[in-house]
């Protein structure tokens, strides 16, 4: 019989994430999503998330770039820009611009950043870091700059086996990721 | 300026979870899974496996939601159908359960177990844990596998993650 545990080093645990958030805005909870926070207001709130999801361990961000480029032409007016590149909290994003015309909304624009954390064993999961900020309607252009000063805050901290703060039990020599026993 | 995290109170950390694998049995990855194993097979359409979901949802969630989900899902799918909820203790924390099946062009029949459980918010207004596992057979394996598929989801163990007393919000 074999064993497999989250966290390990074969399914490492989430890095711990943080968001600076401007005067105003409000923690919320997405589906799918590790952090969520938005500016209430009427009418579509400027919001940003942070996903964090397992890639097999091939995986590379220009695949992530591609699938939200490829989503552009099912939205109305869709427009996804090229890619651009930048460093946040000491790692190096890849981004692009999602926008669109929203029935009600009017132009949505999203920013899109993507970073991969590296397998810690061969054949583990990559981690696939997604910070998404989405503004919309008449105020969209100065709203797009406090989104991007949002996201620029982000601290990110990989884990490590044995991190104390990620797990709820702390083992004595760090969770292991397949044990064979009896 | 207010700075939220994750892990935190608000923002908890998934909880840990072990699954103890039958003999043939691998580790694989899955999108959108924690952890996640399978039983190769070169000459079959179909690999049954097993996988854990954690997911952040709003603190009135509760699981009869993800349940109608299910029953959503098999309306969207070829010959779609869900059975009657059950329910089950698994170390320690109550599950309910749906069987889906549908029918799949190339496997045939798959046959899909979920079993959900949530972690209620820690601190008021903060995230449940919707703690989802999926066990999923088909085609020719679909019999035997259904019943071992069933045992690895039962074994698990899962601990709730704890924030620190210092971490916050």
């Amino acid at each position: 019989m074999t064993t497999v545990t989250y966290p390990s080093e074969r399914f490492p645990a989430l890095p711990a994430l943080s968001l600076d958030l401007p005067d105003g805005w409000e923690a919320t909870q997405a589906p799918g999503t590790v952090l969520a926070a938005r500016k209430p207001g009427p009418g579509f709130m400027t919001n940003v998330v942070v996903r964090v999801e397992h890639r097999e361990d091939d995986f590379d961000v220009s695949r992530a770039v591609a699938e939200i480029q490829g989503s552009a032409p099912g939205r109305p007016q869709g427009v996804a820009s090229p890619p651009f590149q930048g460093e946040i909290g000491g790692l190096t994003f890849v981004g692009l611009d999602l926008s669109w015309v929203d029935d009600q909304v009017g132009t949505i624009l999203q920013v899109h950043l993507f970073h991969a954390l590296e397998a810690l064993v061969p054949g583990g999961a990559v981690q696939m870091i997604q910070l998404i900020g989405s503004c919309g309607g008449p105020e969209a252009a100065t709203e797009y700059e406090v989104l991007q000063g949002v996201l620029r805050s982000a601290t990110i901290t990989p884990w490590q086996v044995g991190r104390v703060e990620q797990v709820g039990r702390v083992e004595q020599n760090g969770p292991v990721g397949t044990s064979h026993g009896a | 300026m207010t700075t939220i995290s994750s892990p935190s109170e608000l923002f908890p950390a998934p909880p840990e979870v072990s699954l103890d694998l039958p003999q043939g049995w691998e580790p694989t990855t899955a999108p959108g899974a924690l952890l996640s194993a399978r039983k190769p097979g070169a000459d079959r359409d179909f690999m049954s496996n097993v996988l854990v979901r954690v997911e952040h949802r709003e603190d009135d969630f509760t699981v009869d939601r993800a349940v109608e989900e299910i029953r959503a899902t098999a309306a969207g799918r070829a010959q779609g159908e869900t059975a009657g909820v059950f329910r089950g203790e698994i170390d320690g924390c109550v599950f309910d359960g749906i069987d889906l099946s549908w029918v799949d062009d190339r496997a045939g029949t798959l046959l899909q177990v979920h079993l959900f459980h949530t972690l209620e918010p820690v601190v008021p207004g903060g995230a449940v844990n919707l703690l989802q596992l999926v066990g999923t057979c088909g085609g020719s394996a679909a019999a035997t596998d259904y019943p071992v598929i069933k045992t690895i989801l039962r074994s698990a163990r899962v601990v709730p993650w704890k924030a620190r007393s210092g971490v916050r919000a």
